[in-house]
């Protein structure tokens, strides 16, 4: 039955105006020839000549424009437009999106254009049902568009038509495989692990192009060759040629801005095409890549990636970095994380400054060596971690539950040690000569590391720009922002031990002093009690009594310590106290040490709970999970959103999402204007929310961003610090079309969008 | 250790020195890295390159009647200028009669009535694409229904650089203060399809509503799509 249908269709092709000879399924008006006014030959090419149900036909739109001519890509530039294919298939037929070999730039100054003055396939599939019947004849239809220039455009549509056999197997064209095969290797592709970033002003736009392998094109002083073809209009003027340089991970192209720019896009998308080795042997290899860099500003592109230190702009942009992160680790210390730990420091001083100058200073000393110390390891486990290459930034170490569980028991045993309950001098019997002299020197040291690894999970103002270029940085360059940080931490401390004038005002030393250090024991109580409900939201129930276990123990074992450990006490039960506490301490750790991320290892019911935190009452609008779809898709549907890059351990973001996330100005805000709420929780490791957070040139949170209602504007990043005012004020300018900020109450966009309500949440 | 002590007079005057250099390099730094955190906190802040909201170009040009036109003229009135190319398929597409009548020659209808100055320009050189006499020009016109103010033959193309015009079909819209209000492209379906006219955004029409009602214009620039201007 087959082989009369093929007898009747060859019978059919040989009725009609002589197809090519020798090719066995007919295709009727699968060509249209070039002709008077119209300068371009269309053909619909399948590259199976029977295909089986369920199967998919690899076809193509080839345009072939007379000499002189051209077609243009899926973004034509400053002259023509794209072709259209559109399909006509029998039902349960699908169609792929067209894939766009690398475009050519077609040059008439001061215009260029990008398109093909060669013969191109624009390479399609069409899946077939599986339903269709084995002997019948796949009809594909399809109306090209086509515009074609020289210096004259011309337009036009022809009608084509492509018959392919159903059959029980798919039986390739050989030849037509061939040259859709060479062609496929034309189309730039998606490739993993380069990233991309942009940044634009009045007068250029910047792209950075970051390859997985530095190695891989940054190698030798010479930049390559590289050119841009953006897919959208008005962003860049598409004449101008982009300057190439290399910077330390990977290329930046400096493109002109259109003279028709308007506004700022929100990402830059396009093919970009670089020059992988010098053209020693002719043509040289090129590597074409799918471009979508979300644009940043000027100052975070610099900052994320300097140009080789050396140059001046390296230094500038160190001393730049240096200088934000002295700042921005003085204002550390009054940020909410901090203060907890802040009572010891006002401890010490006082202690300290209860004797004499020097001993203050030792103090301080010894404290900002902790600080420094600790500040240094974090810069060591950071570059290891960047080397082996996973995705880390700022505070990621409360990222592990491990981390978190030992930090609590540590904060638990000197808030423990503040109450009286132990004493670590008594215990220095065995610590070196040097350390005996100066026990209080240990403790100031300890209490330094406490405040460094209490300080990271917090941002603070001006410190994001610093860490952002640490973290992207050198290993040198990271060191130094890390030094200035941990000295803007301990300065106001060296001050106060430093000057004799402030050193007086602090209050002379007395009984008060045993009252004030057993209250002070409460704050640190009060950490624990945070970071076990940060357990708690990383794990599950079990971890967290595996937590309220271990600190039982090791006050067992500190209160062993305390009671028998005393100086005054015989030798042997000293000894038996102190291996006691040793014991309880190391029970405890490896209580807390089998924490696991919750999904890996508990299955428990907590998941569901917290996967998507129901904000408050009802009627308080649900923030929904970060991801990049849902974020698209919001924006598609023309609405504004609020994105709120957080984690459990981050005490600033909670601080923020009480005070003015939460706050009833920006609750009423959000309802009236429309606002999608989506949250990037960054408690545990994602690598989805690091890498959104690096588009904003960023490695930390908290960050808090409104995505403005058109699309073409830039998203608005809030301030470190939040109130119901700035974020209620960033939502009012987010509605406000592009050009008119002043005027925002009248736009001839449409201001009454209907108010879809909120999905429900999974 | 030997030293004398410093009088206590001394040791504070330096002091004092110390610290208020000590205070003014916190606030330098302070005032360096908040600059840097402005731009980094609102890049929508950043400015745009806006040939629009300046004075445009003044003219003087003659019409396919001999009328001349000039921009001072028209003070007080709002004014179109529409390049266009007759032979040119995106001017096609915004020409082509459906049921009856074409996009461009409702609009310039629709805004003459309204008051509007409506110039058609015509840029391209003698013997290139689109130039023609100015006879040929009006029956064009009336084949097609146009209804312009004024059709413009550029043909030394003054006009078209004066306005950077460079595609087929371009706009620019002055206001009756002659500020150049809005410049570009139609619409956004940069396409020659005549069936992307509707469902598209038409920039023309949104502006020159806007304008006219008082209120402001969203979209004061875009980039123009078409054919190129035939100079």
């Amino acid at each position: 039955m087959i082989r009369n249908r093929i007898l009747l269709a060859v019978l059919a092709a040989a009725m009609l105006p002589a197809p090519a000879p020798g090719q066995s399924p007919p295709r009727p008006r699968s060509l249209v020839p070039a002709a008077p006014g119209r300068p371009v030959e269309v053909e619909l090419r399948s590259a199976a000549r029977a295909v089986a149900p369920g199967d998919t036909i690899p076809v193509a739109v080839r345009l072939l424009p007379n000499r002189g001519w051209h077609t243009y890509w899926r973004y034509a530039g400053d002259v023509g437009s794209a072709p259209v294919v559109t399909w006509r298939l029998p039902d349960g037929f699908t169609a792929a999106p067209l894939r766009w070999p690398m475009p050519e730039r077609i040059e008439a100054p001061p215009l260029a254009s990008y398109g093909y003055e060669r013969e191109v396939h624009l390479l399609g599939a069409v899946h077939v049902p599986s339903s269709v019947r084995v002997g019948s004849t796949a009809k594909l239809e399809a109306t090209v568009s086509w515009v074609v220039c020289e210096a004259e455009c011309v337009a036009g549509d022809v009608e084509l038509a492509l018959a392919v056999p159903v059959a029980a197997r798919t039986v390739a064209d050989e030849g037509v495989a061939r040259a859709f095969a060479a062609e496929a290797a034309r189309v730039p592709a998606r490739r993993a692990g380069w990233t991309f970033r942009a940044a634009v002003d009045s007068g250029k736009v910047l792209l950075h192009a970051y390859p997985p392998g530095e190695a891989a094109i940054a190698a030798g002083r010479t930049p390559p060759r590289a050119q841009f073809f953006i897919d959208s209009a008005g962003v860049i003027d598409h004449a101008a040629h982009p300057r190439v340089r290399a910077v330390p991970a990977g290329l930046e192209l400096q493109i002109g801005r259109s003279a028709f720019a308007f506004g700022t896009p929100s990402r830059i998308t396009g093919v970009l095409a670089i020059d992988t080795a010098a053209p020693a042997r002719g043509g040289a290899p090129r590597m074409a890549l799918e471009v979508d860099a979300p644009v940043v500003a000027m100052a975070q592109l610099a900052a994320a990636a300097p140009p080789a230190p050396g140059a001046a702009g390296g230094w500038v942009a160190l001393a730049a970095a240096g200088l934000l992160a002295l700042l921005g680790g003085t204002l550390l210390n009054l940020m909410p994380c901090v203060l907890p730990v802040l009572s010891i420091k006002m401890l010490g001083i006082a202690e300290a400054a209860a004797r004499d100058g020097r001993a203050a200073r030792r103090h301080v000393a010894w404290f900002g060596a902790g600080v420094l110390v600790s500040m240094w390891a974090l810069v060591g486990v950071l570059l290891a971690l960047r080397a082996a290459g996973t995705e880390v930034g700022w505070g990621y170490q409360l990222q592990s539950p491990v981390v978190v569980g030992a930090l609590a028991l540590v904060l638990f045993a000197a808030g423990l040690n503040l109450a009286g309950v132990f004493d670590l001098v008594p215990v220095g019997g065995r610590l070196s000569a040097a350390a005996r002299r100066a026990p209080r020197g240990v403790e100031a040291f300890l209490g330094g590391v406490l405040v460094t690894a209490l300080a990271t999970p917090c941002s603070a103002p001006f410190l994001a720009a610093a860490v952002a270029y640490a973290v992207t940085a050198g290993a040198a360059e990271s060191f130094v922002v890390f030094t200035a940080l941990g000295l803007g931490l301990v300065w106001p401390l060296a001050l106060v031990a430093a000057v004799p004038r402030l050193r007086a005002r602090v209050p002379k030393p007395g009984a008060w002093m045993v009252t004030l250090r057993q209250l002070l024991a409460f704050p640190l109580f009060a950490t624990v009690v945070w970071l076990a409900w940060v357990l708690g939201r990383e794990t599950g129930v079990g971890e967290l009594v595996a937590l309220l276990g271990a600190c039982t123990l090791l006050a067992f074992g500190l209160w062993a310590l305390g009671r028998f450990g005393t100086v005054a006490a015989p030798a042997r039960r000293r000894r038996l106290a102190r291996a006691l506490a040793v014991a309880s301490a190391a029970g405890a750790l490896a209580l807390v040490s089998g924490a696991r991320t919750r999904g890996a290892s508990t299955p428990g019911g907590v998941q569901a709970g917290s996967a998507a935190p129901a904000s408050g009452a009802e009627g308080a609008p649900a923030w929904r999970p970060y991801s990049a779809e849902l974020l698209a898709a919001q924006r598609d549907r023309g609405r504004v959103v609020l994105l709120d890059f957080t984690a459990d351990w981050c005490l600033t973001c909670k601080v923020n999402e009480r005070v003015a996330l939460g706050s009833e100005a920006v609750r009423a805000a959000v309802r009236d204007r429309d606002v999608a709420l989506v949250r990037a929780d960054w408690t545990t490791r994602d690598p989805a929310v690091t890498r959104a957070l690096a588009a904003f040139g960023r490695s930390s949170v908290p960050l808090v961003v409104v995505y403005p209602r058109a699309r073409s504007a830039a998203p608005i990043v809030l301030p470190t610090l939040l109130t119901p005012g700035i974020v209620a004020g960033a939502l009012e300018r987010a509605v406000a079309p592009p050009s008119a900020a002043r005027a925002s109450a009248a736009s001839t966009h449409g201001r009454t969008r209907p108010s879809p309500s909120l999905e429900a949440t999974p | 250790m030997t030293s004398p002590p410093p009088s206590p007079s001394a040791r504070r005057s330096r002091r004092v020195r110390v610290l208020a250099a000590a205070a003014g390099a916190v606030l330098l730094l302070g005032g360096i890295a908040a600059r840097r955190i402005a731009a980094i906190a609102d890049p929508a802040s950043l400015p745009d390159l806006l040939s629009v909201g300046g004075p445009a170009p003044a003219f003087t040009a003659v019409d396919t009647h001999g009328g001349s036109h000039s921009l001072a003229g028209y003070a007080g009135k709002w004014v179109v200028l529409e390049w266009f190319n007759h032979g040119c398929p995106y001017t096609k597409k915004h020409y082509a009669l459906v049921n009856g009548t074409g996009n461009t020659q409702a609009m310039q209808r629709e805004y003459t009535r309204r008051g509007v100055v409506w110039l058609s320009i015509v840029s391209s050189g003698r013997g290139r694409q689109g130039y023609t006499t100015a006879k040929k020009a009006d029956d064009l016109a009336r084949e097609k229904g146009a209804a312009p103010t004024a059709i413009i033959r550029d043909t030394a193309g003054v006009l078209g650089r004066l306005y950077g015009a460079r595609n087929t079909p371009q706009y620019a819209i002055i206001d009756p203060g002659g500020v150049l209000r809005y410049a570009g492209a139609i619409d956004d379906r940069r396409t020659s399809s005549v069936g992307d006219i509707a469902g598209a955004t038409n920039y023309v029409r949104a502006a020159l509503d806007a304008g006219l009602a008082g209120r402001p214009i969203a979209v004061a620039q875009t980039q123009p799509y078409g054919c190129e201007v035939k100079y």
